[in-house]
């Protein structure tokens, strides 16, 4: 009964947050829909890693199910989903495998970066090749990026946080999320620029 | 090339610029100095540009995601872990119930017949008995006619000994 209610209208955060911690299994649907591709956007950002990313998500969706009824709501549900995110995304044995990966899988080998563009949906195979060389040049960027500096940068550009939010995120001080999006910045400028210049 | 009173092409400034981090005096400042610094303006393109084609590349892959596929799995998990965790609630709960109830049970079951059936004070009679060196054994007829055995060790002359040091 209260499932249908809901249904048909806009249902807030903190109604969301009630609602799943009364164990409504729709307010659960209605979170996962709200906030999967947001997930797995940062998930991605960080890990440059579809088939991580759709762990991540799952294991971050599974983890508030778990545990909703343990929070408080001293931050908004997006901080804390966020901060699930990233933690899971900097666990240390992810980061270990990572590393091992991308030092043992060059760019374009792995299939994932290159190989699955979905071949319908693209207007010309010029267009297809210009996309995959862009999807490289990226990814190459992107890894070159210190864990950290890529975390608070991907926080910024994709979910556009605010520095108070993806401090609150990543409990680090203001000061430091203003450095370390400088030193993405300076430095995705140092690889890709001589890039961009080519093909001027 | 720079007009605000802060360092002149300030990358730091602009980089927070970009983000919209500034009060409204160093928004202004910045302005004024883009309006006459070209280099600076072409910073702000690039860094602009870069960011587009980060999030391009991260709406990519987002796009070929099954997002469907993958909310139903994690729904279908989600309902299998709730019943499992009211399964093993109910299993923890079991498992401290049947103890007690069986100890419950069996402190009853003592209590009635200490009330309703006193044991008797004393065999009424000693049908056989056997005395060995070692052991002897003891053959009671109690008043409802049921037979007890009582069977009891005697410690050796040596073992006393032992015992006694």
């Amino acid at each position: 009964m209260g499932s249908k209610i809901i249904q048909n209208r806009i249902v807030n955060d903190d109604e969301l947050v009630l609602r799943l911690q009364r164990g409504d299994e729709w307010a659960f649907q209605l979170l996962v829909r709200r906030y999967r591709k947001k997930i797995y956007a940062i998930a991605f950002g960080i890990t440059l890693d579809a088939e991580e990313s759709r762990d991540i998500l799952q294991e971050v969706l599974l983890q508030v199910y778990r545990s909703i009824h343990r929070f408080r709501g001293d931050a908004s549900l997006s901080t804390w989903l966020h901060r699930i995110t990233v933690n899971r995304c900097l666990n240390w044995k992810r980061r270990w495998a990572r590393r091992f990966k991308w030092m043992h899988t060059p760019l374009g080998e792995d299939g994932e970066d290159i190989g699955d563009v979905p071949a319908s949906d693209l207007p010309s195979p010029e267009t297809r090749v210009a996309d995959l060389q862009t999807r490289q040049q990226v990814d190459k960027a992107m890894r070159q990026l210190p864990e950290a500096a890529r975390t608070v940068f991907v926080l910024r550009e994709v979910e556009g946080l605010s520095y108070e939010e993806i401090a609150n995120v990543t409990g680090i001080k203001l000061g430091t999320v203003r450095s370390r999006l400088f030193h993405a910045r300076k430095r995705l400028k140092e690889i890709l620029q001589p890039l961009v210049e080519d093909d001027a | 090339m720079n007009t605000h009173q802060v360092s002149p092409c300030d990358d730091l400034l602009l980089s927070r610029y970009q983000d919209g981090q500034l009060d409204a005096e160093e928004k202004a400042r910045v302005e004024g100095h883009l309006a006459e610094c070209a280099a600076c303006r072409k910073e702000i393109e690039l860094l602009a540009f870069f960011s587009q084609e980060v999030r391009r590349r991260i709406d990519m892959a987002t796009d070929e995601v099954d997002f469907p596929a993958i909310e139903k799995a994690v729904i279908v998990k989600a309902l299998r872990q709730r019943r499992s965790s009211i399964g093993s609630a109910w299993f923890s709960a079991l498992k401290v119930l049947v103890p007690a109830v069986a100890v419950a049970s069996v402190l009853l079951f003592i209590g009635y017949r200490q009330f309703k059936e006193p044991p008797a004070t004393a065999p009424s009679a000693i049908i056989n008995s056997f005395t060995g060196p070692i052991s002897s054994v003891m053959i009671f007829e109690t008043p409802n006619t049921h037979q007890t055995i009582l069977w009891y060790n005697e410690a050796t002359d040596e073992e006393r000994e032992q015992n006694a040091v």
